[in-house]
Order: structure tokens, then sequence, then C-alpha cells
């Protein structure tokens, strides 16, 4: 049983297996566990480093190292992509993503949706992904819902802020649900977003890596893949540089691994750059187009009584009414297309989007305990990109523009009349001025406040698109199977290959496409 | 889950979308004409680091030049000046952690910080006739509302991205949590191996 770190990788490394995975996220630890399971030779290369809370994921008999120590600094450094601080190019939208074994579930929130099956039939007949249909995913739901302990919130799960966001949706007739959770034992600490402690959230730090692990997969961290390498429009494995965590810069010791398939699972934001290094699967010029991220909206209010919104865990709760946009005759945006939720912030992050600095700021931050907020993604039409700059590192553009904005825009008059109609005495945006909303008269203030570069950050955490699925190679990356239209044996398992945005929280929807992907690898004997 | 309405389908990118954004790396700072020749002046003006040593406070930068340490630690004076029961951005050394945190990125950040102190510092100027660190503290306010509230997307950049830095890295320490109400981990903390 073995997760080998980086510290451990101090001279060059060759390995060979059956199957390479990049990334250890949703998608490849998904990949990773159910080949592992079926026998195969593993190998699971991560660009993060692997942290562990208070138990061993891999023996939870044993102690754990204590990482995941619920600091905001400390653990955006340890797991998440930029430490933090990557954003597009004009520093509209920050960029969530993970970068540690587990990826992105380490700090996901845990709320798990299946995809709903309006947006698997578009996908199906806009982009021609085949095989992906609500029955025929259902038997991967279905088991990564056991898998994951997948179970509606239950009202003990319900912090000041849940109660309050319910009770305005439903003041308001909105049509809202307990939010499907991955839990096991949770202990309503509320730090979710910065990897949960206590292995309660189901992430696949403590769930599917485990399982390839003990089924004999070998996973290394702290290894970024730099090229992925082929030989006769074959992919044959790849190579990367061992990175030190504490400097966050290459080692010099490389490792070349060599496998019959390799699995591109380096996550929505990860993923392309990686293929455009490579110089491969791109004979479309697709790769790097059609990036969906859902960009979050996020609106402030506070009440009388303490909310609390740091405790407990995220969303329990989530506003499913306005999910698709609605559309006038003529075509043009009315409102929706974004799923509103319950918003939870550590102090760090809440005071870096408070508006104001100085004696205001601070006025703000001592009414922490009452302050309450709304979060939406926005279920984005305006594509985006990534391209490589001339270092090689990627670069990320976001549209905060046409239907995008229009969206970003109504989710907060949404967020404002929900904080309102809960008995908020005070509502305001998080721009510079904190535009304040004190009643539904004032929502028209939401069209003219500028929400460009500097004036309002959008955070993206559900990447997607950049490599997409689709049955047409001229305008797709990879087939229906996961396979790269251009090279063979190379698959995508992740984000990248959903044609848009997957209109809910993901992680349910890559955990599924990829066993899809692995049982098609199995059948078809490729490994 | 109830499911209800059809979508439209994916549209080209918006055309608005690359083309004011002139950036050749990631950052948070949008470049204009307005912007290049303030820096420029503000790098001309700023090459040597005289009149900034008393400002460092007795710390040594590992990223930042002495005069950007020097604007930093004054911004973030300004933005948590601390108060009645609450200390200072200064008394937390926010401006040595966000130097810290800067050695592990690349340039495209580092130099986007850069561009932003120097902004902020050599902004003043010509309306002051004094740059940002030598105004008085109600003076600073003023210049810093207005860099929040500018009309211009770079002005605005430059603040809310030395604004992120400066409360991120203040309100993640402990001491800061003073008369917020935030009562704390539940583990104890365990530092990156950088950071211990």
């Amino acid at each position: 049983m073995a997760i080998v770190e980086g510290s451990e990788l101090r001279a060059d490394r060759r390995e060979e297996a059956d199957v390479l995975v990049i990334g250890s996220g949703a998608g490849g630890a998904t990949v990773a566990m159910r080949l592992a399971e079926a026998g195969k030779r593993v190998l699971v290369l991560e660009r993060g480093g692997y942290y562990t809370g208070l138990l061993d994921p891999l023996d939870p008999a044993r102690p754990g190292r204590g990482e995941l120590d619920q600091r905001e600094d400390d653990m955006l450094a340890r797991i998440d992509g930029g430490r933090g601080l990557t954003s597009t190019r004009d520093g509209n939208v920050t960029l969530t993503y993970g970068n540690c074994v587990g990826g992105a579930t380490v700090h996901y929130w845990a709320d798990s949706y299946r995809t709903p099956p309006d947006r698997l039939a578009r996908w199906e007949s806009e982009f021609g992904v085949e095989g992906h249909s609500e029955d025929e995913l259902r038997p991967w739901f279905d088991l990564v819902e056991r898998d994951l302990h997948v179970h509606p919130a239950a009202e003990e799960y319900y912090n000041g802020c849940n109660r309050l966001f319910r009770r305005g949706a439903q003041a308001l007739g909105w049509h809202g649900e307990p939010v499907p959770q991955a839990r096991r034992g949770c202990l309503k600490s509320g730090y979710c977003m910065q990897g949960c402690a206590y292995d309660a959230k189901q992430s696949m730090l403590v769930t599917y890596v485990p399982r390839a692990v003990r089924a004999g997969a070998l996973v290394f961290a702290d290894c970024r893949v730099e090229r992925i390498l082929a030989e006769g429009g074959r992919a044959v494995g790849a190579r990367a540089e061992v990175i030190d965590r504490a400097t966050n810069r290459p080692t010099g010791a490389i490792v070349e691994a060599r496998a019959k398939v390799v699995v591109l699972a380096a996550g929505g934001y990860g993923s392309a750059p990686l293929l455009l290094r490579s110089g491969l699967a791109n004979s479309s010029g697709q790769v790097g187009r059609n990036l969906h991220a859902n960009p979050c909206s996020m609106v402030f209010g506070l009440f009388d009584e303490d909310v609390v919104m740091w405790r407990n865990i995220p969303a329990a709760y989530g506003c499913l009414e306005w999910r698709l946009p609605r559309r006038g005759d003529d075509g043009a945006y009315r409102e929706g297309g974004y799923l509103l939720m319950p918003n939870q912030l550590g102090p760090a992050a809440v005071a870096a989007f408070l508006p104001g600095f100085g004696a205001e700021h601070r006025r703000r931050m001592e009414a922490l305990p009452r302050l309450a907020s709304t979060i939406a993604w926005i279920d984005d039409v305006e594509t985006g990109r990534i391209e490589l700059g001339a270092d090689g590192e990627p670069r990320f553009t976001l549209p905060v523009a046409g239907d995008n904005e229009r969206m970003l825009r109504d989710s907060m008059k949404k967020g404002a009349l929900l904080l309102l109609a809960a008995g908020a005495k005070e509502v305001f945006l998080p721009d510079p001025l904190g535009t304040p909303i004190g009643s539904e008269e004032d929502l028209a203030a939401i069209d003219r406040v500028p929400v460009g570069p500097g004036a309002m950050t959008f955070a993206a955490p559900h990447p997607a698109g950049a490599c997409r699925m689709g049955r047409d190679p001229r305008s797709s990356v990879v087939s229906a199977s996961g396979e790269t239209h251009d090279v063979r044996g190379l698959y995508v398992a992740d984000p990248s290959v959903f044609p848009t945005a997957a209109s809910v929280d993901p992680s349910e929807t890559i955990c599924a496409f990829s066993h899809a992907l692995a049982d098609g690898l199995l059948a078809r004997g490729e490994v | 889950m109830t499911y209800h309405r059809a979508v439209p389908g994916p549209r080209a990118p918006h055309p608005s979308l690359p083309a004011s954004t002139a950036l050749t790396r990631r950052g948070f700072l949008v470049r204009s004409a307005g912007v290049g020749a303030a820096l420029a002046f503000g790098g001309l003006a700023s090459a040597g680091c005289s009149g900034y040593e008393d400002l460092l406070g007795g710390e040594t930068p590992q990223v930042l030049a002495p005069r950007e340490y020097a604007v930093l630690r004054a911004v973030a004076a300004r933005m948590v000046p601390g108060g009645p029961g609450h200390p200072g951005a200064d008394a937390l050394h926010v401006a040595a952690r966000v130097d810290r945190e800067l050695a592990f990125h690349g340039p495209p950040l580092r130099e986007d910080v850069r561009d932003a102190l120097r902004l902020v510092e050599w902004w003043p100027l010509p309306t002051r006739f004094a740059r940002f660190t030598r105004l008085p503290a109600a003076i600073q306010d003023a210049e810093l509302g207005a860099f929040a509230g500018s009309t211009r997307a770079f002005r605005r950049s430059a603040f809310s991205g030395l604004k992120f830095l400066v409360m991120f890295f203040y309100y993640t320490q402990d001491a800061a949590w003073a008369g917020t109400g935030y009562d704390g981990p539940w583990v104890p903390r365990r530092p990156p191996a950088a950071l211990a």
C-alpha cells in the first residue's frame, strides 16, 4: 500500500503500468480504483501533495498527520491550485480547483447531485455524447451514492444561514430541497472548504484513493506532469517533474511512466493546458476552448439574530427554482440560470469580499456572527478559453459579459430578495461601495452596479468544456468513450469533457462518467 | 429535484472578451495607456530606495523591493488600522506575510503586486504633491477610497488586489479574531513546512 510523496522521490524514476492516471480527483481516483480493483497495474501521478487530517486515510485505525488544520491560509496553500490566488487574466474571476491527492473533492462542499436529465439529453442531442443517458448512467449514480454515503441533508445539518435561507425561499414560494450530501459521521465543524480534518466528508482522499491503493495502485504525489508521451499516434506514458512542497519548485528529479493506456484527469482547468503543452489531441482546435466554470455571485445579509455561518455544513438546503434560465419568446434572457445556495466562508475569505476598508470594514467584521450570505453558481453560456502563455503556463479568460453578466446580476437580485424575505436588517453587495439593498425597490441598483475587474470578484469552482466530448472530431476533443479523437490510448476523465457545465455541482457527474470510462476500458479489453 | 424549461445552445465566445484584457499574464491589474504611463513614471522615480528606510519597520522583505514593501506596509496599515481590542495590520506583520506568500508564486502575480504598489504610491503626486507613503493618514484613506470607487478598472483592480491580500492574510491570524465572534478552528495549527 503506497502513496509516495515528493520527499521520497530524490532520484529519477522509471515506472511501468497497465494504466497511467494523471490526477487523483473525482475523475482520476474513480478510474484508478475501478481498474486497480479489476487487477490492473495502475500508477497515479498527482501534481499536489498528500495531506491527512486526524486519521490516516489508508488505515483509519492509525492517526493522521494533522495537516488538514482548518486554517484558511494553510489549507489554501496545501490543497488549492494556485494557493487560492489564480484568476482570469483580467482578475474578474478567481479559479477554485484542487491540487492535492483527492483533488477538488478535498475542498468541495460534498453537495452530490445526479446530472439533471435535461442536461444529459442536451449533451446527447447537441454534441453527440452517446452512452451517457440518464438510464445508462443510473447504475453508476447508484454505485457512487452507495460508495460515498450520499443522503439528503437532515435537519441536524442546518446552521443558522441554512435555516434563514430556507425561510426566505419558502416565504417567496421558491422551490427548494435538502441538498444530497456525501458525508459519514459529520462533526459539523464547518471546515469542508479547508479539507475535512475528521475524514467525514467522503472525498476521494478518504474513499476511492484508499480503495485504489489497497487494490495495488501506486500513487505518486508532488509530481507535475510536463508532457504526455505519444508514439505512432498512440499515448505511451508521461514525463513528470517532482515538486518540492516547501518551495513549490521542481527538485530536479524526474518520473517517467510508461503504460498501455493514459487517462488524463488533471481537472477542468488542468487537462487542457497539459494537452496543449504536449501538442496532442488538438486537430480540432477545440482544446482549451468552450470553457465554462459556473462563476458565483454573492450577496450578504445582516440579521438581528446570530447566524454563525462558519459552523456546520455549507449547504443543507438549496434553491432549485432558478436552475434553468427563463427566456422570452424572442429568446432573450429574462431571469434564472443558476443554483442559489446558502454560502459559507471563513473569516479571512469574508474579510476579503466584504466592502470597504478601515473602520467601516472592521464594523462589518465585528458583526460576523450575524452575517449570512447567499451564493449562486451561474450556468454560464458565454464561454471562455484556456491558452498557454509564452512561459508554457495557462492563461484563463472567462467573460463577465452578455448572458453571463445578466445571470450574475439576476442572481444577486434573487439572493437579495431571499435575504430580505428571511428578515435581514441590512442587505448589501460585495462591490467596493457595498451597495445596499433595503427593499425590492432597490433591486434596480443591481442593474447599474459595476461588475467588471476590480469592482466585483466572482469565484469559479466548476470548470468544464475545455476538452469537450462529442461525436464529431472537428468540433470535439474526445469521443463518447472518453478517448481522444486524435491519439489512441489517451483518455480524458474529468469535467473537461462535459460539453457545458453540468447545471449542478459536478462531482457525481464526474464520478459517473469516469465509472463509465473505466467500464468501457475493461469491456473492450484495452487494459 | 424538479427539472423544467429548456435551455439554449452554446454560443461563441463573447466579442468583448479578450480585447480589453491586454495582460500577457495572470494578474489582477488591468492595463491601459494611463496605468502604463503612471508605472513608467513610478518606476523611474523610485529607482533608488532612499526615503523608504524609515518605513520598513526594521523588516527585510524576501520578494518585494524595500520601497515596494514600504508601500505595502503603508497600505495595509490604512486598510486595517487597528483599534480598541484588535491589533492593526502592522502589529500582525501582514506585509511580511504577503511578501512571504509571493515567494510561492511566479512572476505574473509578483509583477502585478509590484505594479499595484507603484500605482498607489505615485498616483497622488500630481494632485497631492506627495507620494502615498508621505501623505497624512486621513489623506491616505481618501486616496484608497478613490481607488476603490474609481471608474477606471485598473485603479479598482489595484485596490481590490491589494485589499484581498491584506484582508485575507490579516484575518487568517488568530490574533485578528478578537471582537469578531469567530471562535476559531477545532484542531491545532500545523503550518506548511515552509511557514513553520
